[in-house]
């Protein structure tokens, strides 16, 4: 365990340096006069490439080099496609990855030392709960969903911090119990937030968090019949909010019949079906389509845009690309022999996974849409900011993973009372954070 | 280790889900992809037609259908004849009908032109122009079906039953694609319903074709029907409060009219066919002993063996939208009877009559109906060649054997006489479908049938709105076709 195999990052390297080139000459092309901004901006999008990956190489020598790879290929994606569809976001979303690259940075400080995570939870809890509350008074509306708060003019999204927030504190409570009946305080933490964004309308956000929450539970604890317990409960409360809220029910017919209601609430996802069927196998090519035609072509339903321009055959290399990140993920949590790194990796590639899913799943009209973004692609700071926290996340696990291994095998070779105590963090040796035997009742 | 195990569980179940993702997505695409690009809401098709010069469609013997001139605009053939009986099967340029000009737009606007292809464009002054198509239809013949129609509305399809090449798919009335502009603005006439392809989503009361797809169910659920004989004494009495069969003494007066309180089921014009096989009952039409097998069956096996064959179902086809027909399960005996000769709440397209046609024709198998022969540029050479494709087998090759027999004797000694063609060997069935109760309309006349030869491989299905009985109205029409299809070497 712990080590990563290093070989092809680089190879990965230049295949993202290339996309990233022959996307902006092509789009610098696109235009009746050449585009030099284009090229520019395809400077600054390789140099935050590079900046992110020596950045990580320098901090965390044993961080899953793949893994940032594979993420900044998802960037990139998201800022081609920005720039093609609006030059001026795409800036701002090169402005939003840099701060993203900073709360990356952040989070390994943090998570440095696990055990400060630990004690920073319930804190954490308070002010999520909090947060999510206040918004029900001062929150805004925009695309449906009363989850925008404004400070200082700048507009963001709690509830994608809350995601992050929502991990690292299940990850907490779960490393310490895994009965059930003690499980309590994190269940109602995260019945209260999913409540509060039903409340907000913010139902794919809702939905997110309670199979996250489920997926975690499940993990922790092993217990399949709870879990399925825990998932029957939200099926029937998403029944029950079929029943009671008519956007609710609307969702529901766009989804079965979209063509039905063309000219209103199935626009959206009628434009985004033929959007992937005009693109076909390979594209029209970049700059070649029709995104702006569907409502929300920069976030939620970029996957369209994706599609219509680079192909359906791209769109499938995207979900692998989503796959690989949640396989590496979920791999750092099955080598960490710390419970509660271990939680926060896997919680972390959960929400990931389920995120994809979900926003994906929708465009394509395999389950109903729920407006929720796109993990690393879509615009918005506040989503790609909190993504780029879960990377931090997933970075830093497997750093831990390998800093735990070099220790042992320098304990091998020096015996353990070394005085090697650069790594003393309590949480990495307690016992109560090691795996729960079988025998716990 | 649970923490461990159920991490694996969850990876394997996240590995699943994207799993899901990527064969939902293709799945989807291969199945309604075609659709969707086709919508007439998809705009992009209506952008492309401003920046492409749209390819010509031609017939499958080079007959240019519509064609652009060096400004974009679109052209339609000069002969009155040919435009009106291909306008279903060419469709118009506006995106109101589902023609070949909206389901081939991926190769007409050059959608799938590859990179290579589009840079020659961009460095050229000259403007793109999209790849030619080519149609599996034969305009003259198209022309020549449609002129036996007369003034009547209807549809007419032949379908060669090996390949799934549709010879003639022609219906009236047709809009004229050359006056679509008109008709939108609404200054010229446009008749009732001439933009609906009566031949691909004519939804209609089969009448006694659907005998056919009664007698599969009797071969399918009753063990030794071909052998049994039936007694054909005359109408069959219905207790009309009840739906239960009685006996027709009760029923008819002295004077022979109907008592209150009960219904007959009678045969065409009244006639009694004595002792009869279900062979003979399909080539004479026997309402009786129909009536009593689909009494014998039941509403359940009736329905079953009708959704086996497609009815009810949903057609996706590449580049081709057709409907399906229908059926209600039926509630009384009398319902069950009517049902089980085509009336009822029986509903039938051309197309699906034409398809349970081929599949008896084809060994039970249902070739996949193509409009396109394949697209080829602008210099002729083939871009993309349709294959032929095997859409369903729907008969087990005994089911055929039994049915294309009796279709035989239909033509050569029972209602279809008049759909005999010289030197061929024709099968066929009749259908003389009522559609009015008060009689006001005369019924819809009905032929299906086939060429049983294989080196003439042709199914062929005719309606005559309101034309009178299928004996004497829609086989000529199909003896006629046929004829022409093959001295024209078809």
């Amino acid at each position: 365990m712990g080590s990563f195999k290093r070989i092809g990052v680089a190879r990965v390297l230049a295949a993202v340096l290339l996309f990233a080139f022959a996307a902006f000459v092509l789009l610098s092309f696109s235009k009746e006069a050449f585009d030099a901004k284009a090229l520019l901006f395809m400077a600054l999008v390789m140099l935050l490439i590079l900046v992110q990956h020596m950045l990580l190489a320098w901090l965390l020598p044993h961080g899953d080099r793949l893994m940032a790879m594979l993420v900044s290929f998802l960037m990139t994606v998201g800022l081609v496609i920005q720039y093609r569809l609006n030059s001026s976001n795409a800036l701002n979303q090169l402005v939003f990855s840099c701060i993203g690259i900073v709360a990356m940075l952040i989070m390994l400080v943090l998570m440095k030392k696990p055990v400060v995570m630990l004690y920073l939870r319930i804190p954490a809890a308070i002010a999520s709960v909090g947060i999510l509350l206040a918004l029900l008074f001062i929150g805004k509306e925009y695309g449906g969903a009363v989850n925008w708060i404004s400070i200082a003019g700048i507009m963001f999204q709690p509830s994608e911090f809350v995601k992050v927030a929502m991990i690292l504190i299940l990850a907490g409570s779960m490393s310490e119990k895994t009965e059930v009946k003690k499980l309590i305080m994190p269940t109602l933490f995260a019945v209260t937030v999913a409540a509060l964004l039903v409340i907000q309308r913010d139902l794919g956000a809702a939905m997110l968090m309670a199979m996250v929450y489920l997926t975690m539970f499940y993990a922790s604890t092993g217990k399949l019949g709870t879990t399925l317990l825990g998932a029957a409960a939200c099926g029937a409360g998403a029944t029950a909010s079929y029943f009671i809220f008519g956007h609710v029910r609307r969702r529901v017919a766009v989804w079965q019949d979209p063509w039905a209601t063309y000219s209103t609430s199935g626009f959206q996802i009628a434009q985004g079906l033929m959007a992937i069927a005009s693109g076909g196998l390979w594209g029209m090519g970049l700059g070649e389509g029709s995104p702006k035609l569907i409502p929300a072509y920069q976030t939620d339903y970029i996957f369209a845009v994706i599609c219509e321009e680079f192909g359906i055959v791209f769109g499938i290399g995207i979900m692998a690309i989503y796959l690989l990140i949640v396989i590496r993920g979920c791999m750092t949590a099955l080598n960490s022999n710390n419970r509660f790194v271990s939680l926060c990796a896997f919680g972390a590639s959960a929400l990931i996974a389920v995120q994809a899913f979900i926003i994906i799943g929708g465009v394509i009209k395999l389950i109903p849409l729920t407006g929720i973004t796109m993990p690393y692609v879509s615009y918005g700071g506040s989503s790609l900011i909190a993504c780029m926290m879960l990377h931090g996340v997933l970075q830093s696990a497997a750093d831990y993973n390998g800093r735990m291994l070099e220790r042992e095998l320098y304990d091998e070779q020096y015996g353990a009372d070394n005085g090697y105590d650069e790594y003393d963090d309590e949480a990495g040796d307690d016992g109560a954070y090691e795996y729960s035997g079988e025998g716990e009742a | 280790m649970k923490t461990r195990r159920s991490i694996k569980t969850m990876l394997v179940v996240f590995v699943l889900m994207f799993a899901l993702l990527a064969a939902y997505l293709i799945y989807v695409i291969d199945a309604y992809g075609a659709y969707w690009f086709s919508s007439p809401y998809n705009t992009r098709v209506e952008k492309q037609k401003k920046a492409v010069i749209a390819g010509d469609i031609t017939d499958r013997n080079s007959i240019v259908l519509a064609s652009s001139d060096d400004d974009g605009e679109r052209m339609y053939n000069a002969d009155d004849a040919i435009r009106l009986s291909t306008a279903h099967a060419v469709g118009d340029n506006f995106g109101q009908t589902l023609g070949a000009q909206a389901l081939l737009s991926k190769y007409l606007l050059g959608f799938e032109q590859n990179a290579g292809d589009r840079l020659s464009y961009l460095f050229s002054d000259e403007k793109r122009h999209g790849s030619n198509a080519v149609l599996t239809i034969d305009a003259a013949l198209c022309a020549y079906a449609q002129e036996q129609l007369g003034e009547n509305d209807g549809a007419v399809i032949v379908m060669n039953y090996k390949t799934g090449e549709l010879l003639v798919m022609t219906a009236s009335p047709a809009f004229d694609p050359k006056l679509m502009r008109g008709y939108l603005d609404g200054e010229t006439e446009l008749a009732d319903g001439a933009m609906v392809n009566r031949a691909t989503m004519g939804r209609y009361t089969p009448g006694s074709t659907f005998k056919l797809v009664t007698a599969v169910a009797a071969l399918r659920y009753i063990p030794g029907i071909e052998n049994r004989k039936f007694a054909c004494d005359g109408p069959l009495a219905f207790d009309a409060k009840t739906g239960r069969l009685a006996a027709l003494a009760d029923a008819i007066d002295g004077d022979g009219s109907v008592k209150e309180g009960y219904a007959l089921l009678r045969d065409f014009e009244d006639e009694i066919h004595g002792e009869i096989t279900l062979s003979d009952a399909i080539a004479h039409s026997c309402n009786h002993t129909f009536a009593l097998i689909a009494l014998e069956l039941g509403a359940d096996k009736l329905t079953k063996a009708a959704s086996e064959l497609g009815i009810g179902g949903e057609y996706i086809f590449d580049e081709l939208v057709a409907y399906c027909g229908s059926m209600e399960k039926p509630v009384t005996d009398y319902e069950l009877a009517w049902s089980g000769v085509g009336q009822h709440k029986d509903i039938i397209t051309p197309i699906q009559l034409c398809l349970i046609t081929s599949a008896i024709a084809n060994d039970g198998v249902v070739m996949q109906p193509k409009l396109c022969l394949k697209v080829v540029d602008r210099n002729g050479k083939e871009i993309k060649g349709i294959e032929s494709e095997e859409y369903k087998t729907i008969l087990k090759g005994n089911e055929a054997d039994f049915m294309k027999e009796a279709m035989r004797k239909t033509v050569s000694e029972g209602t279809g006489k008049n759909a005999a063609v010289s030197g061929a060997v024709i099968c066929g069935k009749t259908g003389t479908a009522e559609v009015s109760s008060s009689g006001r309309f005369k019924p819809h006349a009905w032929f299906t049938g086939f060429v049983a030869d294989e080196a003439h491989p042709y199914a062929i299905t005719v309606i005559v709105e309101n034309g009178g009985g299928g004996g004497k109205v829609a086989a000529p029409v199909a003896s006629a076709v046929i004829e022409k299809a093959l001295s024209l070497g078809y």
